[in-house]
């Protein structure tokens, strides 16, 4: 091999490492970005993994409703004159919400006058009792002031109701 | 290297080469020894003249001091770089003739914490063709041409190390040779200088002793060697001679008739200090030249191979990152799709826009279903009233949510609320407790508030 032969190996060589060298430096700078780009990716996934895992839950729920035949539930205000041995509820107001088909929310605000807290906690325990339930979503209740054990309560509940196959608009049934 | 003085290691001049046959040329009769580099050192085997060269053999030979001259050098810098540059002006000025007639080799010898000190080996052009020319004619086409000086200066100290307690004594290696000796002169590991004398002019010796010892005192360390040394009665008398000129210790080589064969040989294999070839520019020995263009060649292939593997290397790296976050793009791009329920169009963060209102949406319009599984402020109702009634505290008022709670009454003492705000932290709550001053039946009012925790 003559000597210009291994001066212009000496140079492809040299600028071969040249490059290698630049894009060393490129590289080291990429995976610096590139793990942080990564990193912000893997938290997405995380995160979306946790949100499918709640929402999952959550359409688990409503499945679960969704299976229940519709056996019809007893009225509320037959629960409490039961459980508040005759007493009736000062004021009830009934609100509905419609919900994705075929259901509704409906919410019974009952207000109880001067009475044994006893009885009003056997009346709570006795709709959520029911199947399907009556669930308390909010109680406010007031002492009293003369006669310890008594009080008066604003208790809030709701349910869920699935509207009859084939009936109209109001034909709902109390789950 | 002896007494601990170091000086610099040259590189072998055939170090390629894992054996060579050094001749000898001094003498009448050309001593031949060939030599083999082992993993200890250097192994010898002396050959006839009749023998000829082995195949691949280079040929290691030398200038005698007649053909070659050396000088010592003191420039004025340490730095080997620097002091390299004025060497030949330093030498240009001590020389006889011009140095463009000659081929000099400049070796290190600065001792660490001493002056710079550098000697130039010396051979002018025209000696040198004629002495490869000789050596040619009779089929021994050296491919290293060494200082016999330097050389048996060297091999000296290999062979015969300074004493312990002598080591920086002035040594003399006397080469006795048919007619002439050789001799080679220094300090310690430090070569001073050689020279071509008369065995028979013992007074010129002691003119060169004397000029390089210094305070003329000091014991000589003298070293016989070469084919005279073999020879009891002349190195008997050139001992008596010698010390009678400059007292001091004699030592005879042994198997002095080989010996300035063996310090060409070792020093063309072998690394060390003072390693010269006077073989260079045009007289470079062809297989030398050859060898030296392959290694050039070799150095540069691996240095582009190197370079190509670290180009494949950063390649594959980059490759590799790209295709983990296209992985991590296609696992949220199927978590976006399973979440919308449809294969989303849209990518990057437009999808997690377009995912997030949805599920939002969609969130909003499940929440009542999953409250329905979720437990009730009844049952906080419930054990509220089973802590009050333990704890003797009278409740006036109960507000229960889901997000908040607020509970109010008096308690005995002032730590007696404190189970019913541990049962609504257990229940999720962030508690705040508020105390009012003591009432007049020494009861405690208290407030506690509480919030969902996110």
């Amino acid at each position: 091999m003559r000597p210009r032969t291994i001066d212009l190996l000496w140079a492809a060589s040299g600028i071969l490492a040249a490059v290698a060298i630049a894009v060393t430096v490129h590289t080291v700078r990429t995976l610096g970005a590139t793990r942080e780009r990564l990193d912000a990716r893997l938290a997405t996934a995380a995160a979306l993994r946790m949100l499918a895992g709640e929402q999952a839950a959550w359409e688990a729920c409503r499945r679960k409703l969704d299976a229940v035949p519709g056996a019809k539930a007893v009225k509320l205000e037959t629960i409490l004159r039961s459980a508040l041995a005759g007493a009736a509820p000062e004021d009830v107001r009934d609100t509905a919400e419609e919900l994705e088909a075929p259901w509704r929310l409906r919410r019974k605000e009952v207000v109880l006058g001067d009475l044994p807290l006893e009885r009003v906690l056997a009346a709570v325990r006795q709709a959520a009792a029911q199947r399907p339930p009556w669930r308390l979503a909010e109680c406010r209740i007031e002492a009293a002031p003369a006669t310890p054990g008594r009080g008066r309560a604003v208790l809030v509940f709701e349910t869920l109701e699935k509207k009859r196959e084939g009936g109209n608009g109001a034909g709902y049934r109390n789950l | 290297m002896a007494g601990g003085v170091q000086i610099p290691v040259e590189s072998a001049p055939l170090g390629g080469s894992g054996r060579c046959l050094a001749v000898d040329t001094l003498g009448p009769e050309p001593v031949r020894v060939l030599a083999r580099r082992r993993r200890a050192g250097v192994g010898f085997r002396r050959m006839a003249a009749a023998d000829g060269v082995p195949a691949r053999t280079p040929v290691a030979a030398a200038l005698s001091p007649r053909e070659g001259l050396t000088r010592v050098l003191t420039p004025p810098f340490r730095a080997p770089g620097k002091a390299r540059r004025v060497l030949a002006t330093l030498l240009d000025i001590d020389l006889p003739f011009d140095l463009d007639e000659c081929i000099v080799c400049y070796l290190d010898q600065t001792a660490r914490r001493s002056a710079p000190r550098w000697l130039a080996v010396v051979g002018r052009r025209q000696a040198v063709g004629e002495r490869i020319e000789e050596l040619r004619r009779r089929d021994l086409d050296p491919a290293c041409l060494d200082h016999a000086g330097v050389a048996a200066w060297t091999q000296s100290l290999e062979e015969a190390p300074p004493e312990e307690g002598v080591s920086a004594a002035t040594r003399v290696v006397m080469l006795l040779e048919a007619e002439q000796a050789l001799v080679s002169l220094g300090r310690g590991p430090v070569f001073a200088g050689s020279y071509a004398v008369r065995e028979r002019e013992p007074a010129r010796i002691a003119r060169l002793v004397r000029a390089h010892r210094g305070d003329g005192n000091e014991p000589v360390e003298w070293v016989f060697a070469g084919s005279g040394a073999a020879d009891a009665r002349r190195c008997e008398a050139a001992r008596s001679a010698l010390l009678a000129l400059a007292p001091g210790t004699v030592r005879v080589i042994r198997e002095p008739e080989t010996f300035l064969a063996r310090a060409l040989a070792q020093r063309a294999l072998t690394a060390g200090p003072l390693r010269c070839d006077l073989r260079q520019g045009e007289f470079v020995h062809a297989a030398v030249a050859r060898r030296r263009r392959r290694g050039a060649r070799r150095a540069a292939l691996a240095c582009g191979a190197a370079a190509l593997a670290v180009l494949a290397a950063d390649a594959a790296v980059l490759v590799a990152a790209r295709s983990r976050l296209r992985a991590a793009d296609r696992r949220i791009q199927a978590a976006v799709d399973r979440l919308a329920g449809y294969e989303v169009a849209a990518r990057g963060e437009d999808a997690l826009t377009i995912v997030e209102g949805m599920v939002a949406e969609r969130r909003a319009a499940l929440r009542p279903f999953a409250r329905m599984f979720e437990p009730s402020p009844a049952d906080l109702l419930t054990r509220v009233v089973r802590v009050a009634a333990r704890h003797r505290l009278h409740l006036t008022a109960v507000d229960l949510r889901d997000t908040r709670a607020t509970v109010r009454g008096t308690a005995p003492d002032w730590d007696a609320c404190e189970p019913l705000a541990r049962a609504l932290r257990a229940n999720g709550f962030d508690v705040a407790t508020t105390r009012e001053e003591r009432l007049e039946d020494e009861r405690v009012g208290f407030r506690i508030d509480g919030e969902a925790a996110p």
